[in-house]
C-alpha cells in the first residue's frame, strides 16, 4: 500500500501527515501514525520572571546587593516583555548563585524563568555574578560573573538585564545605555533650556548646561563620549561638540551661516549638519578630523534633520523641495537624492533604526502628530501612536524601542520623554526632574 | 483524529504558547518540535527540536517552543487513538501573529 502524505492546504488550516503502513497480512504490526500539527497562532504576554533579592557575600551591603536587583527587575518590567513576580510569593528562599533551584517550587508560583545573583567587593571593586534559570526545563539559561567600578553598582543591574534580556527575547538589549535631551524648566512663555544626560530610567540626571543660552537637538557620538547639538549663544546658532567627561566645548565648524540639526556618522569621524544661507539650507558633512566639508545637497528648499544609514553609506533627511516637508534618501556623499514618504500629511524629523530595517519619523496629517516606521524605501508606513504634539523619535540601541517627546497643552502644560515598543505597545512616561523634549538614546554603553 | 480533536489540541498549545517578542526575521522562524506522549497525556522525556536555524531567535524561538509544550501537559487526548497521537510533529509558525510591517 502507498503511504499517503498530504501537503497542508493553508496556513491556518491543520496540516495532518499520516504515515499509515497498513500490511494486508495479519500479524503484521499495528499502524504507526505521526501526527503533524501547525502552531500558527500564541500569546503575547509578558514572561513571569521570578527575580529575588541579589544576596551580598557579606563584603557589601545587603541593600546595595538588593537594590541591583531592583533594577533587574525594573527593567525587564518596563520593557513590557516580561513580568517580575511579587517575591511574597516566593517558595524557595535564599536560593544562591552555587546552587540548583528547587525548580518545583518555583512552577508553582508560575515562574518560567528565575534569575539568581550575588554581589561582592573586591578591590575596591564591584564583583557581579548571576544565573539565569530555565524553570520549565530545569536548565540553566546563562550565567556571568564580571566586575564593575563601585560607583556603576546601577550599571550592573543594567548589564545583566540586557544579558537575560538577550538570552530570552533573542534581540540586543537596550538597558545599559543613556538619554541626552533638553531639560526644560520654568514657565511656559520663559522656559529655561539645558542640556541633560540620564541612564535610560531616568535616574543619575546631569545637567551641561547653564540655561544661559537655547539649545536644541543634543545627539551621542558613537563613543557615548561626545555629544554634538546646536545652541544659540554668540552672534550665530551654531553646532557644538562638548565631551561629557571633561566638558570640553568646541564650535564644529565656523560656517558664515547658522548650522543646526548635527549628527554624527556611525563610525564617529563626521557630523552631517544642515547650513542656512539666504533663506535655504542645504546638507553638509564635516570631517572631525581634517575640517573638511563635503556640500551634500544643494537646492532652494530647507533640508535639514539628516541622520545616517548604521552602514554609514546613506544619509535620509527632511526637505520641503517638493512644496511640502517630505522625507528623502541619498548616498553618504550626495548623490541619488530620492523621495521616500508616500502618504498624506508632511513627513519630519527621520531617523534611521540601528538595525536598518526601519526609519521612524513624525507626521503631521489633519493636525495630528503622530510618530510612525517605514522601510527605507518608503514602504511599509505604519503609525505606531498619535495624539496632541508628539515629536523627534530617536531608537535604542537594538531597534525595538523608541523613544520621543509628548506635550501637553495648556499654560501648566509642557512636554514630557516616553517610550513606546516598536509594535505599537507598551507607551511609557520617562521621569525627567522637570518637563523635557529632543531625547537622543545613547549606543549601549558596555 | 476527528477535526475537532485536532483543533482543540492545537488550541491547548496556542494558549500555552508566548513566541518571542518579534524581531529582524524573527517571524521567519520555524520551529519543528518531534515529542511523545504517555497514555495519560504527559510527555516522555524531553521534545526534541527537529530543525535548526543560524538566526540569533532561533534559540529563543525553539526554547518558547519547547516551554509551551513543557508547560501544556498533561494533554487530553482520547485514549482509544493513543497510537495516532503517541508520536507527534509540530511546527510552530509564529509569522501570522505579526503586525505587518
Amino acid at each position: 500500500m502507498p503511504s499517503v502524505m498530504p501537503h497542508p492546504i493553508y496556513r491556518q488550516s491543520v496540516a495532518l501527515a499520516l504515515i499509515a503502513l497498513l500490511a494486508a497480512l495479519a500479524g503484521s504490526q499495528p499502524a504507526r501514525a505521526v501526527v503533524e500539527l501547525n502552531i500558527t497562532q500564541g500569546n503575547i504576554q509578558a514572561l513571569p520572571i521570578a527575580i529575588p533579592d541579589f544576596a551580598g557575600d557579606g563584603s557589601v551591603d545587603p541593600q546595595e546587593a538588593r537594590e541591583i536587583s531592583g533594577v533587574v527587575a525594573a527593567d525587564l518590567r518596563s520593557s513590557g516583555l516580561f513580568n517580575p513576580i511579587d517575591q511574597a510569593a516566593f517558595i524557595e528562599k535564599d536560593v544562591g548563585t552555587d546552587s540548583v533551584p528547587r525548580f518545583d517550587d518555583w512552577r508553582v508560583v508560575n515562574a518560567q524563568a528565575l534569575v539568581v545573583g550575588r554581589i561582592g567587593s573586591s578591590d575596591g571593586r564591584l564583583k557581579a555574578e548571576f544565573r539565569l534559570w530555565d524553570v520549565l526545563a530545569g536548565k540553566q539559561l546563562a550565567g556571568e560573573q564580571f566586575f564593575a567600578r563601585a560607583k556603576d553598582a546601577r550599571r550592573v543591574g543594567h548589564i545583566i538585564a540586557d544579558a537575560i534580556y538577550e538570552r530570552i527575547t533573542g534581540e540586543k538589549g537596550y538597558f545599559d545605555t543613556r538619554i541626552v535631551f533638553v531639560d526644560e524648566s520654568g514657565p511656559k512663555d520663559k522656559r529655561t533650556k539645558r542640556l541633560a544626560i540620564m541612564d535610560q530610567d531616568g535616574f543619575n540626571v546631569r545637567l551641561l548646561t547653564t540655561g544661559q543660552n537655547l539649545v536644541l537637538t543634543p545627539r551621542f557620538s558613537p563613543s557615548t563620549q561626545d555629544i554634538t547639538y546646536m545652541s544659540f549663544e554668540g552672534e550665530t546658532p551654531r553646532v557644538y561638540l562638548l565631551n561629557i567627561e571633561t566638558g570640553q566645548k568646541e564650535i564644529v565648524c565656523a560656517f558664515p551661516g547658522m548650522t543646526f540639526a548635527p549628527r554624527f556618522s556611525p563610525d564617529g569621524q563626521r557630523i552631517v549638519m544642515s547650513l542656512e544661507r539666504e533663506g535655504n539650507a542645504n546638507l553638509f558633512a564635516m570631517d572631525l578630523r581634517s575640517r573638511r566639508t563635503l556640500q551634500l545637497t544643494n537646492t532652494n528648499a530647507i533640508d535639514t534633520a539628516p541622520c545616517y544609514s548604521p552602514d554609514g553609506r546613506q544619509i535620509v533627511f527632511e526637505s520641503d523641495r517638493d512644496g511640502s516637508q517630505q522625507i528623502y534618501v541619498m548616498a553618504a556623499d550626495g548623490g541619488n537624492q530620492h523621495r521616500i514618504s508616500q502618504g498624506e500629511g508632511s513627513y519630519s524629523t527621520p531617523v534611521w533604526s540601528p538595525r536598518g530595517d526601519l526609519i521612524a519619523f513624525t507626521k503631521l496629517l489633519a493636525g495630528q502628530f503622530l510618530i510612525g516606521v517605514m522601510k527605507p524605501d518608503g514602504s511599509g508606513e505604519r503609525i505606531l501612536n498619535e495624539g496632541f504634539h508628539n515629536e523627534g523619535p530617536t531608537w535604542a540601541p537594538n531597534g525595538r524601542v523608541l523613544m520621543f517627546f509628548r506635550d501637553s497643552p495648556g499654560a501648566a502644560g509642557g512636554p514630557k520623554l516616553y517610550t513606546i515598543d516598536l509594535t505599537g505597545y507598551n507607551e511609557r512616561q520617562v521621569a525627567t526632574p522637570a518637563f523635557g523634549s529632543d531625547p537622543a538614546w545613547s549606543p549601549l554603553i558596555n | 483524529m476527528s477535526v475537532n480533536e485536532i483543533d482543540a489540541l492545537r488550541a491547548r498549545i496556542a494558549d500555552c504558547w508566548t513566541p518571542p517578542p518579534g524581531g529582524l526575521g524573527a517571524d521567519q522562524i520555524v520551529v519543528k518540535l518531534r515529542l511523545k506522549l504517555n497514555e495519560d497525556g504527559t510527555l516522555v522525556g524531553y521534545p526534541t527540536v527537529a530543525n535548526s536555524g543560524s538566526s540569533p531567535f532561533f534559540q529563543a524561538a525553539a526554547d518558547s517552543a519547547v516551554r509551551a509544550v513543557y508547560q501544556c501537559q498533561p494533554y487530553e487526548l482520547p485514549k482509544t487513538k493513543y497510537a495516532l497521537w503517541r508520536d507527534m510533529i509540530l511546527n510552530f509558525d509564529p509569522s501570522d501573529m505579526y503586525r505587518s510591517g
